[in-house]
């Protein structure tokens, strides 16, 4: 039962986006598409999901003054390897994250959750606290990418969804639309918390 | 004293396992990542040379260019990159042309240009809507390259140049720029020029030099 | 809108000056400019001009009502920023355009923010900067002017582009466009109607001369030193784009502006220096906008390094 908690906590309770406000560069710079937003979401979940897994396993033997060394070595390895299947599995997809993947390494939610989490946890639990901020950001990215896509595009996945002569809206597509999207979207969660909050009480 | 020596060994165990297991990823990828490069250069290839299965690398004093030969044996064009610094990137262009000097396709192989705006030097228009797709209709007839690069076709070295918003352009060999991004436009029309321009005089030299 | 007991802290000035007669006074010196505007570029100005105006004050009620606000629709202020929007766009720019730019002014410039007197940019160059990201094809579009006799013209460019982009096309002389008979924004043309406005706001006290003069004077400066000091390249900087209405109409907006003289100077150096080089240098032919936008980021900082110094107050320091 607690296993199910710590997985849906990620998605909208304690999303990594909308209320952690963590990894808020790539949430920015991957989104122009849903196509990019489900690959990046994958490939920071993979990451996640793995890092606190070996992290959680070897919490015992890390001593605490070395911890946040030991936490980017392992993170870095598994981004490598993601970067490396990337590269030889699926090179467009490679093509168009670019340098985010490398950056997955500097995400704040993987270190945070290595630190926060793993460090403290089980295996198990470890694995579902990984999986559901991974689905959480990855969600996040896909909203963000489907709104951003569609309105500044008029296409979804590279097709076209929209009439046709619709005229795309470009700002979307570019850094300033990435910002009004997610500052819309923060002050919708937020509204969505203090009405969770009011009900509650 | 104790505790350093903990901290040394873990870290240390900690970066020789990563890099072991890094060092197997990387043996295992490392032929797929390279068959991957090989067939994107080829298939870039292709499509600048239409018609060309054979290639031959040759080099120039400061130009390496492709041979692409015909199933025949005939010879189809020759293929060689041109570069020139775009609105927010370098634009690396490859460029096929035909044994009589006219461009027989352009590709773009590297950018990073706004998105919407220098992009569309890239962009294929889509034809295919996702409900199409969801329906498994077939759209027939879809464009397979950009309007901007498929402009390049048949153009001839002579007076390659970029105009803006003046159609029919002038003179047959000038190119239209795309609206809302005209840097862009004169960096890719310069690397095509350029590299034809250089490719010619060095072919010229060579055969000046060359025992007939 | 006023009301019977006013709290304040002293001295208290009586006067007649209120928000409402300001504002409505802009509007009405800002019309001739429109209404040479529909001359000159023809009459979808005018619906151009009127979707702004009307969705401006629509929404302002809208988003008013909804934060359970007073409604202020009457002070003028929401007529005002769409009318200066309508102003900053491309005669040719379809109707469902300037809709939305209107949205985002009034929506994100000024509402986001805690509307009227909490904003910190200029709702109306808000609106024109996001039109420019959103729709860069349709805000780069130009009408020629009927004035000038050249309506056949497929493509046509304002004097800015031309020098821009090198094109083969002859400007209008200096005459013409002082006159305003040249390509361009719909309100930004004629500048002698929007000099003569600037006149009348000065001679009843609404705006000071300080913004607009150090805006235009530095712009010209730059203008000459960078054309290697031909004296008609001040003419043509001042008269060729929107250094007119942005520097009387939009610089001078009281809450994106500083309020000490020493800061309305360095306010107005600023926006024409940075002008000038995004007309030189930058990538797009027109810079007044970002000039204003940026200088009003900069406005609270020029505030607090200008802000007279109480009497025997020590000296502060700035750089906290």
């Amino acid at each position: 039962m607690r296993a199910l908690r710590e997985f849906t906590k990620g998605i909208i309770e304690r999303n990594p986006i909308f209320v952690l406000m963590l990894g808020l560069c790539p949430a920015l710079a991957v989104s122009t598409s849903v196509t990019d937003a489900v690959g990046m979401g994958l490939a920071t979940t993979f990451v996640l999901v793995c890092s606190n897994v070996s992290i959680s396993i070897i919490r015992k033997i890390i001593p605490y003054r070395v911890r946040i060394p030991c936490y980017i070595v392992v993170i870095a390895s598994f981004v490598t390897i993601v970067k490396l299947a990337l590269n030889a599995y699926l090179p467009d997809l490679y093509k168009s994250l670019g340098i985010f993947v490398p950056l997955i390494v500097v995400n704040c939610i993987i270190l945070g959750r290595a630190e926060a989490f793993a460090s403290r946890n089980g295996v198990g639990l470890s694995f579902m606290d990984g999986l559901g901020m991974g689905v959480g950001f990855g969600l996040g990215l896909v909203l963000m990418g489907f709104i951003r896509e569609v309105i500044g595009a008029g296409e979804l996945c590279h097709l076209r969804v929209l009439w046709k002569g619709y005229e795309p809206m470009l700002v979307m597509t570019q850094p300033p639309g990435a910002f009004l999207v997610l500052g819309f979207l923060l002050g919708l969660f937020n509204l969505l918390h203090r009405n969770l909050k009011k009900s509650k009480d | 004293m104790k505790g350093v020596l903990k901290m040394v060994c873990v870290l240390t165990s900690i970066c020789v396992v990563s890099a072991l297991g890094l060092g197997y990823v990387y043996t295992k990828a490392k032929p797929k990542i390279e068959e991957q490069a090989e067939e994107a250069s080829r298939k870039a290839l292709e499509q600048v040379l239409p018609g060309a299965v054979k290639f031959a690398d040759k080099t120039l004093p400061s130009l390496n260019y492709v041979e692409g030969y015909g199933a025949d044996g005939k010879l189809v064009g020759y293929a060689f990159d041109g570069e020139a610094k775009g609105y927010s990137s370098t634009i690396v262009v490859k460029v096929g042309l035909s044994p009589d000097n006219n461009i027989l396709a352009i590709k773009i192989l590297q950018q990073q240009e706004t998105p919407g705006l220098g992009t569309k030097a890239v962009d294929v228009p889509v034809e295919e809507t996702l409900w199409d797709k969801l329906r498994g209709r077939v759209v027939e007839g879809g464009a397979t390259e950009s309007p901007f690069q498929a402009q390049f076709r048949g153009k001839g070295p002579d007076d390659l140049k970029l105009v803006r918003g003046e159609w029919p352009p002038p003179h047959p060999d000038h190119i239209d720029a795309i609206t809302g991004a005209t840097i862009t436009s004169r960096a890719v029309t310069d690397a095509v020029k350029d590299a034809v321009e250089l490719f010619l005089k060095e072919r010229k030299d060579e055969g000046a030099q060359g025992v007939h | 809108m006023s009301p019977k007991l006013a709290i304040s802290i002293s001295p208290h000035i009586r006067t007649r000056e209120t928000v409402p007669r300001i504002m409505w006074t802009v509007v009405l010196v800002l019309l001739p400019a429109g209404i040479f505007s529909c001359l000159n570029f023809g009459w979808h100005v005018l619906s151009v001009i009127a979707a702004c105006v009307i969705t401006a004050v629509v929404l302002e009620a809208l988003i008013q009502k909804l934060r359970g606000k007073e409604i202020t629709i009457s002070d003028g202020s929401a007529v005002l920023t769409g009318l200066l929007l309508a102003y900053n766009l491309s005669p040719a720019l379809p109707i469902w355009m300037a809709i939305i730019g209107t949205v985002v002014a009034i929506a994100i410039g000024k509402h986001a923010f805690g509307g009227l007197g909490h904003n910190i940019w200029n709702p109306a160059l808000v609106g024109r900067a996001f039109l420019m990201a959103a729709y860069p094809g349709a805000m780069t579009t130009w009408f020629p002017s009927r004035l000038a006799g050249a309506v056949d013209a497929m493509t046509y460019a304002t004097p800015l582009n031309v020098i821009k982009q090198s094109l083969p096309q002859s400007l209008p002389s200096l005459g013409e466009m002082f006159f305003g008979i040249r390509g361009g924004c719909i309100g930004e043309t004629c500048c002698l109607l929007l000099l003569l406005g600037g006149l009348f706001l000065l001679w009843k006290g609404y705006i000071t001369w300080h913004i607009p003069v150090a805006f235009l004077g530095s712009l010209a400066c730059f203008a000459v030193i960078a054309s290697g000091g031909k004296p008609q390249a001040a003419v043509f900087a001042i008269c060729a784009g929107g250094a007119m209405l942005g520097s009387i109409y939009m610089a001078t907006d009281y809450v994106t502006s500083p309020v000490s003289v020493r800061g309305m100077l360095i306010f107005g150096i600023g926006c024409g220096i940075i002008t000038g080089v995004i007309r030189k240098w930058g990538g797009y032919p027109e810079g007044v906008c970002y000039a204003i936008l940026l200088m009003n980021s900069a406005t609270p900082l020029i505030d607090r390094l200008t802000l007279p110094r109480a009497y025997g107050e020590a000296k502060r320091k700035v750089w906290v």
